[in-house]
This record gives structure tokens, C-alpha cells and sequence, in this order.
């Protein structure tokens, strides 16, 4: 599958934990691969392609930011 | 951010760029918590696409943009940088009463005979204020009869 749109992101564990990253990465499965390119205790460095055919690539990869900041609230400070 | 005379004024709320549809903040951890910023995050993702980074120690770095349809940019980063407030205002209030919550909810849980011990005090005087001072110092009642 070609890619449309590649940016590489810097998630700091103090706000995006892992699992919720880990997470969102499988629930936009369909829409996005994402690459973990480095992980250590402090940050996880992913690399976002949109799918071919997905329209407007810049959001999808807007809306899993959101969606993974969202998990990550919940996570880190319970139900908000 | 500067003055008229070109001297930094250095806050705890900047922003560094601005772009059409873009802002981003920088937001300095030693006056709004880490968790001040999550929930004030928790607030906007319905409204903004955000994202946080670390742009060094005790630096936070948000960038909002306005979800489609949604209201100006620089709206959005002045009603971001309100709830930043509201949190961390939240957060310090509910540090400085903790104590008096508890004492009030054990006293409500203690009259309503589900605990052990029997209640200490009456309904007038739910947190002893007047067992604490000096017989003839204590203020009439308004309740009836």
C-alpha cells in the first residue's frame, strides 16, 4: 500500500503514556501506519503515514494525535 | 512578547508562532501543572486538534488547531489559555480544603449512623467550631424550635 502523507512525531511520556499510544496505533490501523522508530523511558519516536485513499491525510493524523491525547488523560489521570 | 520599550516580559503562558490555523503555546510547568494541562487538553479535543511536546525542563509546548468549522485559531488559544487557569485554580483550591472536605463528609457519614463511633458534636456546629472555643463565645442558633 503507497503512502500519501509521512511526519514523524515525538510523543513525551509525561503526557502521551504508552499503552495509550499503543492503543491508538491499533484502533487507526485502517487509516494510518505508524512505525515506532524509537522508544526509551522518557519518549516514543513514531513515524504516521496516511493509507492511500484516505482524503484529507493532514486530519487523520491530527485525529490520532487527539485520539491518543484523549486515551492518555484518561489513562494518566482517571475518568476527567 | 515585549513591551513598548523592548524589555522581555517573561510569562508563564507565551506564544511562540502563529500560522493561519495554527498557535502554539509555551507553557511553563513551574506555574501550570502537568496535570492542569492534561485536563485543560481533555476539554479542547472536541473542539481542536492538540498536541503537547517537552521543549525542555519544565517546558511544554501545546499546539492547537482549530477542528474544521470550528471557531478562530487565536479564540481558541485565549479560551486554552482560560482553562489553563480554571484548572490549575481548581487544582490549588481543592489542595487548600482537602482537610475540611473530609471532616464535613465523616461528620455527614457519622450522623447518618453508618459508622461505628457516634457522631460527636450536633447538626448546628458540623465541624466543632464552637467545641473549640470558650463557653459564652459560641453564637445563638438559628435553627428552631
Amino acid at each position: 500500500m503507497s503512502s500519501l502523507h509521512r511526519a514523524d512525531r515525538v510523543l513525551t511520556h509525561d503526557i502521551y503514556d504508552p499503552a495509550s499510544i499503543a492503543r491508538a496505533i491499533e484502533d487507526y490501523r485502517p487509516h494510518l501506519t505508524v512505525r515506532v522508530l524509537k522508544a526509551d523511558a522518557h519518549d516514543t519516536l513514531i513515524s504516521l503515514a496516511v493509507l492511500s485513499g484516505e482524503e484529507a491525510p493532514e486530519q487523520v493524523i491530527s485525529e490520532f494525535l487527539n485520539y491518543a491525547l484523549d486515551l492518555s488523560v484518561r489513562a494518566i489521570l482517571g475518568a476527567a | 512578547m515585549s513591551t513598548s520599550e523592548g524589555a522581555e516580559i517573561d510569562s508563564p503562558l507565551q506564544p511562540i508562532s502563529r500560522t493561519e490555523d495554527e498557535v502554539r503555546l509555551l507553557v511553563d510547568e513551574t506555574v501550570y501543572s502537568r496535570e492542569a494541562v492534561l485536563r485543560a487538553c481533555y476539554w479542547f479535543t472536541d473542539r481542536a486538534y492538540l498536541f503537547v511536546s517537552r521543549s525542555g525542563p519544565e517546558r511544554l509546548l501545546v499546539s492547537i488547531r482549530a477542528k474544521a468549522g470550528g471557531a478562530y485559531v487565536d479564540t481558541m488559544a485565549g479560551d486554552f489559555a482560560n482553562a489553563l487557569i480554571d484548572q490549575q485554580v481548581r487544582q490549588e483550591i481543592e489542595r487548600e480544603t482537602s482537610r475540611v472536605r473530609e471532616l464535613i463528609v465523616a461528620k455527614a457519614f457519622a450522623e447518618g449512623n453508618l459508622l461505628d463511633d457516634p457522631p460527636v458534636g450536633d447538626d448546628r456546629d458540623p465541624v466543632e467550631v464552637a467545641r473549640s472555643q470558650p463557653p459564652g463565645n459560641i453564637a445563638p442558633s438559628t435553627h428552631g424550635p
